[in-house]
């Protein structure tokens, strides 16, 4: 299994965009109104970060992914135990990433048919592409990334004479900076999620380019979420956004050009659903491939039914749109995002690094 | 050999799926509403109509067999009359391409915000939409008039809008955002109809703008002149025709005018708020009525002179009608003193609706006339 630069280019930024893109705005501008591009701002500056120390940590042990390498940094114990926690985090929100998918083409589309059926379809999809390994994946995200793309362009084209640019300002709201800062959290959670990069490091083929290329992706997917709740803010005020469930689809109901482009939330639903494509094929890989790892199965593709039924499972759990948008995203900001996207990455990295230097000082001088 | 086995099975079973039959959706059972009307009726309950359009007959066009079909339900919420409704249509409702909404004015008075939702919430209806008060009269009314130029008169009036230069599709959003800033009232079209006693019909016309006040309730009109001096200042139509009395020479012109710009400058002075709105724009003479010759300079000057005293005196009447009558700014003057004094704005915020009343404005107007059409005087005048 090998990846290209490219293909982690447009892997990690397909799999950012569709999802917060869709479920961030609401609760960004819920808590920072007015200062919600300030926040979506900080949102990226917080994604870089992350994705910096995520791929810095990767490449202190370059053939090895996370769940081999972490033992190593840790000790074997402490290690596989905050492996078996990422993986049990990582089946978790394939299963939620699944459910909201389902629960927003549910409402849009297929009203009646059952949610289940919804959900097996797109995760036989998902089984099917991921079984042939994540270059796979990859792959299909060369294609599908540009079409994102081209779709965000053609938005932003189509929605222009919609735009109040007055609305934008003041940038900085009267409330100061804690909303600001509180409102930049959802986004940051979300596009944190390029943390993922500590499975795929070991697959890349130049790993030189990686931090260039990771960066370089998480900030295109952070302009496209700017660009996105700039629409908003300019279209629907500061304070609609906040109270609708999906402020980017009622908006792409809004834009008519010359009365015959109307109704492009279908380009959005399709734009999603790729999307929630490379995402879960990624968490479905690194969950299984992981999985086979650490309880040292030969094949990884013995794992990947396991891990589909129970992300399948996890899927059904939720008994209401509330627990999938609304509760998990909240513990997916408060205990996922410090913690396991940002903490233990950092913490991890320092114990590395320190532990390669050490080892480095040890070494005899070369003659 | 074993791959086959499975794929075989698991291909048909897709093909399966395909068929779409859970939410297959023929267009045969659909029937589509092109506009809707709300009324109130006398017990508090309110009333819903449909405008629906006939599949068979709207393609044919002509004849004396109407191409839409009106329907009524009635209810306590608008869910219960769409289902009161669809108990009486033997095609299922959509709506998906409504584009207007009719309130009569009695649903206007008692306030049109218990309505809104079901628009909104419904991932079927259209966000793009307009909301028209019909002045004077029921939404019941309005949707029986009959107007022979189109097969749906439902979209007559975002036709007509377009035609004046007018923005169409945006007043349902506009209720929403209004609703939102503080001191703000929403604006809606308002629609008359019209009886005309020597032609012996009723057809209906565009009368101008209703304002709603903080609860969103009916708070009074602006008639077509009113509307329109207060959508160039929110920028909010293209183009602005203003007939003016023409001192020296006595005698009326008109002016179309273009380009329409609006700047608006907010002072804060001790809670007490001044707003100077400068207004621009070119104008094109369509008509003189005096017999001057335009191709003097002098005399050009003195038009616009008297244009723009004209604009002043109007557009500030409309802005004191606002302030003392309405109460509510409708001129997102708000938003400009925000923008422009964030660190007032937090503490006239929560009364900005009488701070607007009380405010100072004052406008000035500059527009210059460009063009004077194919003649210097009336050619046939001595």
């Amino acid at each position: 299994m090998k990846l290209t630069n490219y293909q982690l280019f447009w892997l990690l930024f397909s799999m950012e965009t569709g999802m917060s893109v869709m479920l961030v705005i609401a609760p960004t501008f819920r808590a920072a109104h007015q200062g919600s591009p300030l926040a979506t701002l900080l949102a990226g500056i917080a994604a870089l970060l992350v994705t910096f120390v995520a791929i810095k940590l990767s490449l202190l042990y370059p053939e090895d992914t996370f769940v081999e390498y972490v033992p190593k940094i840790i000790g074997d114990w402490l290690g596989k135990t905050i492996v078996f926690a990422y993986l049990l985090l990582w089946t978790a929100v394939a299963g939620i990433v699944l459910r909201e998918y389902a629960d927003f083409v549910h409402l849009t589309l297929f009203d009646k048919t059952p949610i289940w059926v919804i959900l097996l379809f797109m995760l036989l999809v998902i089984v099917y592409g991921v079984q042939g390994g994540i270059q796979i994946v990859g792959r299909c995200s060369e294609v599908i990334g540009p079409i994102i793309v081209f779709n965000v362009i053609l938005f932003r084209i189509f929605s222009l004479k919609d735009l109040h640019p007055d609305r934008l300002f003041p940038l900085m709201p009267s409330g100061g900076w804690m909303p600001v800062l509180s409102g930049s959290a959802p986004a940051a959670s979300f596009m944190s999620e390029s943390a993922m990069v500590v499975m795929l490091i070991a697959f890349i083929g130049n790993k030189r380019k990686a931090v260039a290329t990771g960066l370089w992706s998480v900030g295109l997917a952070a302009v496209v979420l700017l660009n996105v709740v700039m629409d908003a803010i300019m279209m629907l005020g500061n304070t609609v956004p906040a109270k609708l469930q999906y402020p980017v689809y009622s908006l792409s109901q809004y834009i008519s050009v010359m009365e015959f482009v109307q109704n492009l939330d279908i380009l959005l639903v399709v734009g999603m659903s790729f999307t929630v494509f490379v995402k879960l094929g990624l968490y479905l890989f690194m969950t299984s491939y992981g999985t086979a790892r650490l309880f040292r199965v030969k094949a990884w593709s013995r794992t990947l039914p396991i891990v589909a039924c129970l992300v399948f499972a996890v899927a059904l759990f939720p008994r209401n749109v509330d627990e999938s948008q609304v509760i998990f995203p909240a513990f997916w900001k408060n205990v996922a995002y410090p913690i396991f996207l940002f903490g233990i990455p950092l913490l991890l990295w320092m114990i590395g690094s320190a532990r390669k230097g050490t080892k480095r000082s040890r070494l005899p001088k070369a003659p | 050999m074993r791959r086959k086995r499975i794929g075989l099975p698991a291909t048909l079973l897709i093909l399966l799926a395909l068929t779409g039959c859970w939410d297959r959706r023929e267009l045969n059972d659909r029937l589509f509403e092109l506009g809707s009307g709300v009324d109130r009726l006398g017990d508090g309950s309110i009333q819903v109509v449909g405008q629906f359009m006939i599949p068979a007959k709207s393609g044919e066009g002509g004849g004396d067999q109407r191409s839409y079909l009106v329907e009524t339900g009635t209810g306590k919420t608008v869910s219960d009359c769409l289902l009161d409704m669809q108990l009486k249509l033997s095609r299922r409702i959509t709506r998906g391409h409504r584009n207007n909404i009719y309130f009569g004015e009695e649903m206007a008075k008692a306030g049109i915000a218990d309505v809104v939702d079901s628009v909104t919430r419904d991932p079927d209806s259209r966000l793009k939409s307009d909301i028209w008060i019909v002045k004077g009269g029921t939404a019941l009314d309005f949707m029986q008039v009959s107007y022979p130029l189109e097969n749906m008169p439902a979209i007559a009036l975002s036709k007509i809008r377009h035609i004046i230069g007018k923005t169409t599709g945006n007043s349902l959003l506009e209720v929403m955002i209004e609703e939102n800033v503080a001191g703000s009232g929403p604006t809606l079209p308002a629609v008359e109809i019209v009886r005309d006693e020597k032609l012996h019909k009723k057809t209906l016309q565009i009368y101008g703008r209703a304002i709603l006040d903080r609860d969103q309730r009916l708070a009074g009109y602006y008639d077509r002149m009113e509307s329109v001096y207060r959508l160039w200042i929110t920028g909010e139509t293209d183009r602005i025709p203003i007939a003016a009395n023409a001192r020296g020479a006595q005698g009326l012109f008109n002016t179309e005018v273009t380009r329409l710009r609006a700047k608006i400058r907010t002072t804060v002075q001790s809670g007490r708020v001044e707003i100077d709105v400068d207004l621009k724009g070119s104008g094109v003479i369509l008509e003189s009525l005096p017999d001057v010759d335009l191709r003097d300079p002098a005399v050009l000057r003195g038009f616009e002179a008297d244009l723009n005293r004209r604009v002043e005196q109007d557009e500030a009447a409309v802005i004191r009608k606002a302030q003392k009558q309405f109460k509510v700014d409708v001129f997102h003057f708000g938003q400009a003193v925000e923008r422009q004094h964030p660190d007032a704005w937090t503490r006239l915020e929560p009364h900005w609706a009488q701070a607007f009343s009380d405010a100072e404005i004052t406008v000035h107007s500059h527009v210059k006339i460009k063009r004077i059409g194919l003649q210097g005087p009336p050619p046939n005048k001595r």
